[in-house]
C-alpha cells in the first residue's frame, strides 16, 4: 500500500496532496426479542485525497476500491484549482514522519468465527429477556471493526494504524398493564473480543432499569438543584462546551471567556488509551494530544485542524476527524473530561432537600447559548439522600448561565465507555467517550415529559 | 461483475440476490457566487444476500473484486435467521425517468452558474446567500438466482439555498431547495426567488403570539413533523414488532377525510423515483392513507414474508446489512383552498415553515415539541409578521384529525410533495 501511495504522490501537481486509505473488516449481529435480526459481513476499501493550491481552495475526492486512486489525485487538483478564495488557506506545520501504530487487538475479532459471535450476543440477549417477566421485548447488538489507515502528503508524512472497536448495545422493553418502558445501556471500547467477555451485568441493568421504571413517577417540571451522574455530566459538556470548543465551527465563544464555575475545568485527551475516540494521530496525520478547553471557568483552549490551526496562528490539537474515508476532516472531539473535583456522589447529595438525581444522557442539542439534554432515568433527592426513581428528564437552560451554577464536583471521575457517536455537523458520526465525575448544579430548569 | 456472482451463488445456494450500485456525487458550496468548495465521490458496493440450508446470510462489500465475498455470505448464513422470504420472478419492468442526460454532463461551470443566475436575481436584498448544488449520477442492479436482472441509471441535482440577513439582534435565515433528475428548470429558480422575496417582505415586522393551544398552518417545509409518525408507523416492521399504532387500524378511519397519501415511485424524475427497488419487485403506486383511512403498508421482502404480505416493491439496500423497507416519493394529495383561504382557515394563529429537530419527538408516538426556527404570525386572515422562536407541541396523529384546511398548491421537498395543511390545537409556549 506505501508504494501504492508513493507512486499516486508522484502524479500530484497540486501544491498540496494528502491522501487517505481505509481498510475495514465489520461484524453486525441483531436480535430483536428471541429473534436473530441479522449477522452480517462486510469489507471496506476506500480513500479521499485532497488537494490545496496556491491562492485556490480544497479540492476534495473521495472513492471506494484503489483502482481509481491516480485518477483521483488528478481529480481533486482540477477541482482545487477551479475554487476561489477571498482567504486563501494556510495549513499549520505538523510532524512530517514515518511511522506505525498497531492498537492492541486483545483478542483480533477478525479470528473469532461469527457463530461464536452470535452465541455471545445470543446469551446476552436472553440474559435481559430472562431478568424479569415483564419484559416483554428487546434489542440486542454487537458490532465489531477493525480498521487499518494510511495517511501520506506530498510533504512526505506517512504513517499507518491499525485500530479495533467492539460495541455492545442493549435495549430492554418492560410493559405491566397500563405501562411500556424502554431502557438502553451500551459498552464500546477500541479492543477486542476480550474486551465483551464480561458484559451479561450490561443486559440485566438494562432490563432492571426499564422494570424499575413502570412505577417510577413523572416529576413536575421546574428550577431545582440537581446532581448529574458521570455519564450526563459528560455529555453535558460534550453538548455545550465541547461542541462550542470546534475551531471550524459557528460557535460564539471566545478563549478568556468565562463560560462556568471556577469549580469546571474541561478538556478532550485523544491520547487517552483505548476509549472510542482514542487515536494515535487524527485523519491529517497529526497527534493526538490532551487540549486544556476550559480552566477554573474560563475557555482556555480551542480544538484545530491544521487550516484552522493556520488560520488562528496556533498548533493542530490533532482533533481533525472524518466519519469515513468519504469525508474530509473537520475540527472534531475525541474523548471530552470534566476533570475530577473532591468528594463523593453522597458529599453532593448531602444538603440538598429537594432535588433529583440525573443519569445517563439520551438525547442532547445547543444551539444560539442553549442547550438542552434528555437524561435516561432520575432519583430524586430528599432530605440529603437519594430516594425513588423518576422517569426520563429533560433539563434546559442557557449554557454558560447553567455551567457558571455547577458548585460542586466530585472526585470520582469515569470514562463512561458507552456506544454513542457523535454526529455535529460536517464530517460525519464519530465514536466518542466522555469522562466525568459527579457534578452538582445549584439550579437548573428540569421537566417536561419524554414521550 | 453482478451476474458472475450469481451464478455462482447458484451452484452453492438455495436462493440469492445481489444489488450493485455505483454513485458520483459531486457537491458544490458558492458563496457570494464564488465556488469556494469543490468536492467528488464515488463509490461502488455489491450487496449479497444468499438462502443456505434455510437461513439467510449477508455480505457487502466496496472492494473492486472481493473474491471472499460468497463465503462470507455462506459464512453469515450458517448463523443467520430462518428464511421467510420468497423472491420475486422477472417482470415486465415499468417506465419512469430516473436519468437525464443533461443533468449528467453537465459541467462544473454550468452547475456553478445556477448558483451565479441565484446571486444576481437575490441580489437586491442585501443579504448573504450561501448555496450547495450536488450533482449525482449513479446506477442501480440487482439481479436473483429465479432470472431477475433488472438495471436503471439514475441523475440527481439538489440545490439548497441559505440566506440570511441581521435584523437586529436576530439572524433571520430563510432556505429552499429543489430536487430532481433533471437540473432546475428556469421557472423553479424563479419560484424560489419569489419565495425568498415573499419571506422577506413578511419579516419588515416583527409579532408576538400568546401562549396557548392555536390553529396553525404547516408549509410543506415544516410538513415532516407530522407525515414521519404516519410514516414510520405504516413501516410493515413497525407492525410485526407491535409498535405500530396504526397497523391495527387498517380499513378504519385514523385521520381527517380530506387526507390521502400515497407512495409513488413512478413518478418521472423525482428523488426516490425508480422502476424497481432493490430487491427487484417492481415498483407500483402504493396507497397509504385513502380520504383519512389506513390503507397500506410498506414491506421489504423478509417482513412481507413474515407477516404473508404481498411485497410492496420498497426494499432498499445499502452496500452493508439486510434490506430494509423505505418509501420512495411521498405524495400527500392537495386540497381545495387557495392560498388566502388556508390564511383565512388560520384566522388568528400561526404558519410553521422550519421546524429545528433539536427538540423532543417521538417518531412513531407522534408526540412532538420543537422550537420553530421560522414561523409567521396570522392574524385576520393574513400574515402580520415574523415570530420569535416559540416552541410548539402536539400529537401529528391528533393533528391530522383536527384538519382544517389542505391547500391546492404542493410543493416538492425533497422526496415529499405536500400542500400546506392548516390544523386545530397546536401548543405554542
Amino acid at each position: 500500500m506505501r508504494n501504492l501511495l508513493a507512486d499516486a504522490l508522484r502524479t500530484a501537481r497540486a501544491d498540496h496532496t494528502e491522501i487517505r486509505l481505509h481498510r475495514s473488516w465489520a461484524t453486525a449481529i441483531a436480535f430483536r426479542g428471541s429473534r436473530l435480526e441479522g449477522a452480517t459481513t462486510g469489507l471496506e476499501l476506500g480513500g479521499i485525497v485532497r488537494c490545496l493550491n496556491r491562492g485556490r481552495g480544497w479540492g476534495i475526492a473521495s472513492f471506494t476500491g484503489l483502482d481509481a486512486l491516480r485518477a483521483m489525485v488528478a481529480r481533486a487538483h482540477e477541482l482545487s484549482l477551479a475554487v476561489h478564495l477571498e482567504q486563501p488557506v494556510r495549513l499549520a506545520d505538523i510532524p512530517i514522519r514515518v511511522a506505525e501504530h498497531f492498537a492492541e487487538l486483545e483478542g483480533d475479532v477478525r479470528a473469532v468465527p461469527l457463530a461464536e459471535k452470535r452465541q455471545l450476543l445470543e446469551h446476552l440477549n436472553q440474559e435481559m429477556l430472562a431478568t424479569d417477566r415483564r419484559i416483554v421485548d428487546s434489542h440486542a447488538a454487537y458490532e465489531d471493526r477493525v480498521t487499518e489507515r494510511w495517511i501520506a502528503t506530498s510533504e512526505g508524512l506517512m504513517v499507518y494504524d491499525l485500530r479495533p472497536e467492539v460495541r455492545l448495545a442493549a435495549g430492554a422493553v418492560a410493559r405491566d398493564e397500563s405501562f411500556l418502558e424502554r431502557a438502553f445501556e451500551s459498552w464500546a471500547v477500541r479492543g477486542g473480543w476480550n474486551a465483551v467477555q464480561d458484559a451479561d451485568h450490561l443486559f440485566r441493568t438494562a432490563a432492571r432499569r426499564a422494570i424499575g421504571l413502570l412505577s417510577a413517577p413523572r416529576l413536575k417540571a421546574g428550577m431545582v438543584p440537581v446532581v448529574l451522574d458521570p455519564r450526563a455530566a459528560g455529555a453535558l459538556v460534550h453538548q455545550t462546551i465541547g461542541h462550542l470548543s470546534a475551531a471550524d465551527g459557528s460557535g460564539s465563544l471566545s478563549t478568556g471567556q468565562r463560560v462556568g464555575s471556577e469549580l469546571l475545568t474541561v478538556g478532550d485527551d485523544g491520547s487517552a488509551s483505548g476509549l472510542a475516540g482514542s487515536l494515535a494521530f487524527d485523519d491529517e496525520g497529526a497527534p493526538t494530544q490532551n487540549t486544556l478547553l476550559v480552566q477554573h471557568g474560563v475557555l482556555v483552549g480551542r480544538l484545530h485542524t491544521r487550516e484552522t490551526a493556520g488560520r488562528a496562528g496556533t498548533r493542530p490539537t490533532g482533533n481533525a476527524r472524518a466519519g469515513s474515508f468519504r469525508r474530509g476532516p473537520r475540527a472534531r472531539l475525541t474523548n471530552t473530561y470534566v476533570a475530577n473535583g473532591r468528594g463523593t456522589l453522597e458529599d453532593l447529595v448531602r444538603g440538598i432537600r429537594h432535588g433529583v438525581y440525573l443519569c445517563d444522557a439520551m438525547a442532547g442539542d445547543s444551539h444560539a447559548g442553549r442547550f438542552s439534554l434528555t437524561t435516561g432515568w432520575g432519583q430524586l433527592i430528599r432530605d440529603g439522600h437519594l430516594t425513588e426513581m423518576v422517569k426520563p428528564l429533560v433539563i434546559t437552560g442557557d449554557l454558560v448561565e447553567t455551567l457558571s451554577r455547577v458548585d460542586a464536583v466530585a472526585g470520582d471521575f469515569r470514562w463512561n465507555h458507552l456506544a454513542s457517536r457523535c454526529g455535529r455537523g460536517e464530517g460525519g458520526r464519530l465514536p466518542v467517550s466522555e469522562g466525568a465525575p459527579h457534578l452538582r448544579i445549584e439550579g437548573v430548569s428540569v421537566g417536561g415529559e419524554v414521550g | 461483475m453482478i451476474q458472475p456472482l450469481i451464478e455462482q451463488a447458484h451452484r452453492r445456494t438455495t436462493m440469492a440476490d445481489a444489488a450493485l450500485s455505483t454513485d458520483e456525487t459531486t457537491t458544490l458550496e458558492v458563496d457570494g457566487g464564488r465556488l469556494v468548495s469543490a468536492t467528488t465521490a464515488t463509490s461502488q458496493g455489491v450487496n449479497l444476500r444468499v438462502v443456505s440450508e434455510g437461513r439467510v446470510g449477508i455480505a457487502g462489500t466496496t472492494t473492486d473484486d472481493d473474491a471472499d465475498l460468497l463465503d462470507r455470505a455462506l459464512d453469515s448464513a450458517r448463523v443467520g435467521e430462518l428464511a421467510v422470504m420468497t423472491l420475486p420472478r422477472p417482470a415486465p419492468v415499468p417506465m419512469v425517468v430516473t436519468h437525464h442526460p443533461r443533468a449528467a454532463s453537465a459541467t462544473l461551470p454550468e452547475l456553478v452558474a445556477l448558483g451565479t443566475l441565484l446571486r444576481d436575481r437575490l441580489g437586491a436584498e442585501r443579504a448573504e446567500l450561501s448555496l450547495a448544488i450536488s450533482r449525482s449520477i449513479g446506477s442501480v442492479r440487482v439481479a436473483n438466482t429465479l432470472g431477475v436482472d433488472a438495471s436503471y441509471d439514475a441523475s440527481l441535482v439538489v440545490l439548497r439555498l441559505k440566506i440570511r440577513r441581521n435584523r437586529e439582534a436576530r439572524r433571520l435565515t430563510i432556505e429552499g431547495t429543489l430536487a430532481g433528475a433533471d437540473l432546475p428548470a428556469l421557472t423553479e429558480l424563479e419560484q424560489l426567488v419569489a419565495m425568498v422575496r415573499q419571506r422577506f417582505a413578511w419579516a419588515e415586522r416583527e409579532a408576538e403570539i400568546p401562549a396557548g393551544r392555536q390553529r396553525a398552518g404547516f408549509l410543506p417545509t415544516a410538513m415532516p413533523v407530522l407525515l414521519t409518525p404516519v410514516e414510520q408507523a405504516l413501516v410493515g416492521k413497525a407492525a410485526l414488532h407491535g409498535g405500530s399504532p396504526l397497523a391495527r387500524r387498517r380499513g378504519a378511519r385514523a385521520f381527517s377525510e380530506t387526507l390521502t397519501l400515497h407512495d409513488d415511485p413512478l413518478l418521472d424524475g423525482r428523488p426516490g423515483s425508480r422502476p424497481i427497488d432493490d430487491e427487484g419487485v417492481v415498483s407500483r403506486r402504493l396507497p397509504l392513507v385513502v380520504a383519512g383511512e389506513i390503507e397500506g403498508l410498506i414491506y421489504d421482502l423478509e417482513t412481507a414474508g413474515r407477516v404473508g404480505a404481498t411485497p410492496s416493491g420498497h426494499g432498499r439496500r445499502s452496500t452493508f446489512g439486510k434490506p430494509q423497507a423505505a418509501y420512495s416519493n411521498l405524495v400527500l394529495e392537495p386540497g381545495a383552498s387557495s392560498w388566502e383561504e388556508l390564511l383565512a382557515a388560520i384566522g388568528d394563529g400561526l404558519l410553521i415553515e422550519r421546524l429545528r429537530p433539536s427538540g423532543q419527538a417521538n417518531l412513531i408516538g407522534g408526540t412532538f415539541a420543537l422550537p420553530a426556527a421560522l414561523a409567521w404570525r396570522v392574524e385576520g386572515g393574513e400574515v402580520t409578521g415574523l415570530l420569535p422562536e416559540v416552541t410548539v407541541a402536539g400529537n401529528a396523529h391528533d393533528l391530522l384529525g383536527r384538519v382544517l384546511a389542505v391547500g391546492r398548491d404542493p410543493v416538492w421537498v425533497g422526496s415529499r410533495r405536500t400542500p400546506t395543511v392548516v390544523v386545530d390545537g397546536v401548543s405554542v409556549f
